[in-house]
């Protein structure tokens, strides 16, 4: 029994900090993939914190056929997919910037390079809000919280080979909108 | 090769081929490509840097731990959304693969309240078609004619508007005449007579009731009365005296001094104890069930010049009900269902002339009103006898009966609401056995069938939904389940009392009828008394013992009066026989079940003798403590909870249920035996008046000093 089953166990057990320790553990993880799905960081954290919400609550009905960071995606992204339908953001630059906050730049770079930096990822986050919410989700959890097609599958309920045509497509997509990004780089 | 060369920018193997997710075979295939295509190169190229560009992007963290709100939320979030009977849990987005059942998806929606809607209206219809039936209308009209022929065109409207049913408050405006809504339709009414006359009478009818009920209460103060008497009665003294009219009770009034009832009130020496005075227009008419010098003669003194006194009152016009106009409203919104509700007999007493005995007038009223085959007694109506008639009724069968029998004064002189039960009768009934039955049945035994087939789901019904039981199972204005009983209270009192000659009172728990089998069962108790004499008055026996075991502790039927108040069930009684009291402290909602608690209380304290505990172990010496515990715990809680909202079987239950209903058929004497009997008892009075005159001078002599000549007398 891993680690996730012997917190779920405890959860179960009536061991609600068991869950706090689940919680603690994937928060993050999901957080930063969330907030590049739904492109704001408020929403991300809401959609994150009714995820495990709704994890905690229908935890009895997890089978454990799978892992549960892949289950607690699926519950993320279905909330997240009904938070986008509820409220689709227009994505402009400078919204996109105050979607995400302050860019995290690197403190030992100058600030020419910092400069760099922020307008790249404010370009890039512009082109991932551009993506289709299909195809930016299927690229964000492929790129940002490196999973698998198989996961991606999971996670998604698709088949690998759909996820697969859709990842290309999305790349496809993304190179087209950051092509002078891409350029500059090279 | 030549073909992925072509779709290059749709062939996904490149990508695939930069993420390793390949089979081996794909993958030499895309490195053959890659070898031989520059193209192909960039493309990966281009794919392996914008990869890096994304996952380059700065990782994002929380600032906080959602671990404290998560878990807030989500117990917050189970205990709102516990999971409900019917209610399936919500397919979890995981590996939840347990649908909802459909059975529960269909009762969730049966169970949503617009669903609801229209079953409950159809079921109102309903209740509003049965009651408004024709037959009644027809017994309303009827007394409509009477009423106009009797009280011509000076009567103002006395009940102002016709109840439509026991269900429906249109009487308590009326008996209030207080509306706004009511005088208008009084005065449009006025001028259709028909109508008039019907909805004076109709509230009359009910009023004769209320009459009966408590107006004499010696030990009450005269603040609420009017709780006691009929309010329609009430209300139309109150619009007559402020009209200058002659009310529709006046009428009433003038007919029964005609008959003979107010002239023996007047005459009436002093009401016993255990006649209850404002039965004495109704009971006057009966022949008295005390023999002069009984227990219970005796027990009429101390409040026998009170009685009088307010039987003058009446007659004066003298209206002490004033004070309590609320009261009279709640009187007679109380009073039908209660009278449904009570084990007892509502006893007619219904003269009928020779005439309509030869045209079977009262069957062909029956049988017109199709009332269902009736009991009756094998008793023939001869002079002097009776003959008793006993059928089951709603209260809206019950007016139309009174109505129709009062509709023919040629046929039907004298018809008395709420007489006394007859002691022939419950003679006959108890323990005898019924006649052309062989097995030994009694005359109880069919009755106890009768109310327990009618009145049974009923009971039961209440005692399903009762709240809570109270310790030792006393529920105040629910049955009380008899201890040692295997049977509700109400029918094990009932089937005890016969077991009890001269018990001396049974104290029973609620039904206050083991009480009044103080005696040897003649008579039965209803009601409890508020004010404490009354309960010794109740158990009035005819001519037993009973009486002074009742009376001397009735004081202590003063907390069931309390009692009496805030009980919830059922209100208050409609005909009172004598012996019956019904508190003049109890209002609207003053329940059925209270009240017999409350009378089970009082008696099983204060009219239960040693011999009747020993007679009844387990009844009334167990059964009163706990009662009395309970009244004094629900008088002692200020905010005492009242019942919920009665549901709509229980509304169908007071408005459909039947009671029992005994005609008291009296053969009268030819030629108005009212007026013969006026004639003779005045004739009586004035011989009465002589001789006592003549016995105070005699005396007067005795008591004059020494030397006074003996021949004053004579003078005088």
């Amino acid at each position: 029994m891993n680690d996730d089953a012997q917190l779920i166990a405890e959860t179960l057990a009536g061991k609600t900090k068991a869950f706090g320790q689940l919680v603690l553990k994937y928060q993050d993880r999901l957080y930063n993939t969330v907030v590049h799905v739904v492109g704001s960081i408020e929403d991300a954290r809401d959609a994150v914190q009714e995820a495990f919400v709704q994890a905690f609550v229908k935890l009895e009905t997890f089978q454990q056929t799978s892992a549960f960071y892949t289950w607690l995606y699926r519950i993320a992204f279905n909330v997240a997919a009904s938070h986008c339908r509820r409220r689709r953001p227009t994505v402009s630059v400078e919204q996109a910037r105050e979607n995400t906050g302050q860019e995290p730049i690197d403190g030992n770079s100058g600030p020419e390079q910092r400069l760099e930096q922020e307008e790249r990822c404010r370009q890039v986050q512009q082109a991932l809000a551009a993506l289709s919410d299909e195809h930016r989700t299927v690229l964000v959890l492929r790129e940002i919280d490196g999973c698998c097609y198989e996961t991606i599958a999971e996670v998604l309920d698709l088949p690998v080979g759909t996820v697969r045509s859709r990842l290309h497509r999305a790349r496809m997509q993304l190179r087209e909108q950051l092509r002078e990004v891409l350029i500059a780089d090279d | 090769m030549g073909s992925m060369m072509k779709d290059l920018p749709e062939n996904e193997l490149l990508s695939a081929y930069l993420d390793g997710e390949l089979t081996a075979e794909e993958q030499a295939r895309v490195e053959q490509l890659l070898a031989q295509n520059a193209a192909a190169r960039q493309l990966l190229d281009e794919l392996r840097a914008l990869s890096a560009t994304l996952q380059s992007l700065p990782a994002r963290k929380l600032e906080e731990g959602l671990s404290g709100d998560v878990l807030r939320i989500a117990e917050r979030r189970m205990l709102a959304e516990s999971p409900e009977p019917g209610q399936a849990a919500e397919p979890s987005p995981g590996e939840t693969t347990a649908e909802t059942p459909l059975w529960r998806m269909i009762v969730r929606r049966a169970l949503q309240p617009r669903n609801l809607l229209w079953p409950a209206i159809a079921v109102a219809a309903a209740i509003l078609i049965m009651v408004m039936n024709p037959d009644r209308r027809q017994g309303e009209k009827d007394l409509a004619e009477r009423r106009v022929a009797m009280a011509p065109k000076e009567a103002p409207p006395a009940g102002g508007e016709s109840f439509i049913g026991p269900l429906t408050g249109a009487r308590d405006e009326a008996a209030e005449g207080l509306g706004r809504e009511g005088a208008l339709r009084r005065s449009a009414v006025a001028e259709t007579p028909k109508v008039d006359g019907t909805m004076g009478l109709a509230a009359k009818a009910r009023s004769s009731n209320g009459v009966a009920a408590g107006q004499d209460q010696p030990a009450a103060p005269p603040a609420s009365p009017a709780r006691g008497m009929g309010a329609a009665r009430y209300a139309a003294t109150e619009r007559a005296r402020e009209g200058g009219g002659e009310s529709a009770p006046r009428v009433v009034e003038k007919r029964l001094e005609k008959s003979g009832d107010t002239a023996d009130a007047k005459r009436a020496p002093a009401p016993s104890a255990g006649a209850v005075p404002g039965v004495a227009k109704a009971s006057v008419a009966q022949p008295s069930p005390v023999p002069p010098g009984s227990m219970a003669d005796q027990m009429k003194v101390p409040g026998s010049a009170r009685e009088e006194e307010r039987v003058g009152d009446l007659k004066a016009g003298k209206d002490f009900f004033k004070e309590g106009e609320a009261g009279a409203a709640q009187s007679l919104r109380s009073a039908e269902p209660m009278a449904k509700r009570s084990e007892e007999p509502l006893v007619v007493l219904c003269e009928v002339t020779p005439e309509a005995v030869r045209e079977h007038a009262f069957e062909r009223i029956v049988d017109f009103l199709d009332l269902g085959e009736a009991r009756r007694t094998d008793k023939k109506v001869k002079a002097g006898g009776e003959r008793y008639v006993e059928v089951e009724l709603t209260p809206v069968q019950v007016d139309v009966v009174l109505a129709k029998l009062e509709s023919k004064p040629s046929l039907f002189p004298r018809v008395v609401r709420g007489a006394a039960m007859p002691g022939d009768f419950r003679g006959k009934e108890e323990g005898q056995p019924v006649v052309g039955k062989g097995d030994g049945t009694t005359h109880d035994a069919v009755r106890l069938q009768t109310i327990q087939g009618v009145e049974g789901k009923v009971i039961q019904e209440r005692q399903q939904n009762a709240p809570a039981t109270t310790p030792g199972g006393t529920q105040p204005g629910f049955q009380y389940k008899s201890p040692g009983m295997g049977m509700p209270s109400a029918y094990g009192a009932a089937a005890s009392q016969s077991r009890t000659p001269g018990g001396g009172g049974t104290g029973t728990d609620q039904s206050g009828r083991g009480a009044a089998g103080a005696t040897t069962g003649q008579f039965r108790m209803q009601r409890a008394a508020p004010g404490g004499q009354a309960a010794g008055a109740m158990a009035v026996p005819q001519g037993v013992q009973a009486g002074p075991m009742a009376a001397p502790q009735a004081p202590q039927a003063a907390p069931p009066a309390v009692q009496m108040e805030q009980a919830p069930a059922y209100p208050a009684v409609v005909g009172a026989a004598p012996g019956e009291k019904q508190s003049p402290a109890q209002p609207y909602g003053g329940g059925f079940g209270g009240a017999r608690g409350a009378g089970g209380a009082a008696m099983g304290l204060g009219g239960m003798a040693p011999e009747a505990k020993q007679a009844m172990p387990g009844m009334g010496a167990r059964a009163a403590p706990m009662m009395l515990k309970a009244v004094k715990a629900k008088a002692a809680s200020p905010a005492a909870p009242q019942p919920a909202t009665e549901s709509l079987s229980q509304q169908l239950d007071q408005g459909l249920a039947k009671r029992r209903v005994l005609f008291v058929l009296r053969l009268a004497a030819e030629g108005g035996p009212t007026d013969a009997t006026i004639a003779t008892e005045e004739q009586a009075g004035k011989a009465e008046a002589a001789k006592a005159a003549a016995r105070a001078v005699q005396a007067k002599p005795a008591q004059a000093p020494a030397g006074q000549p003996a021949a004053e007398p004579a003078k005088q």
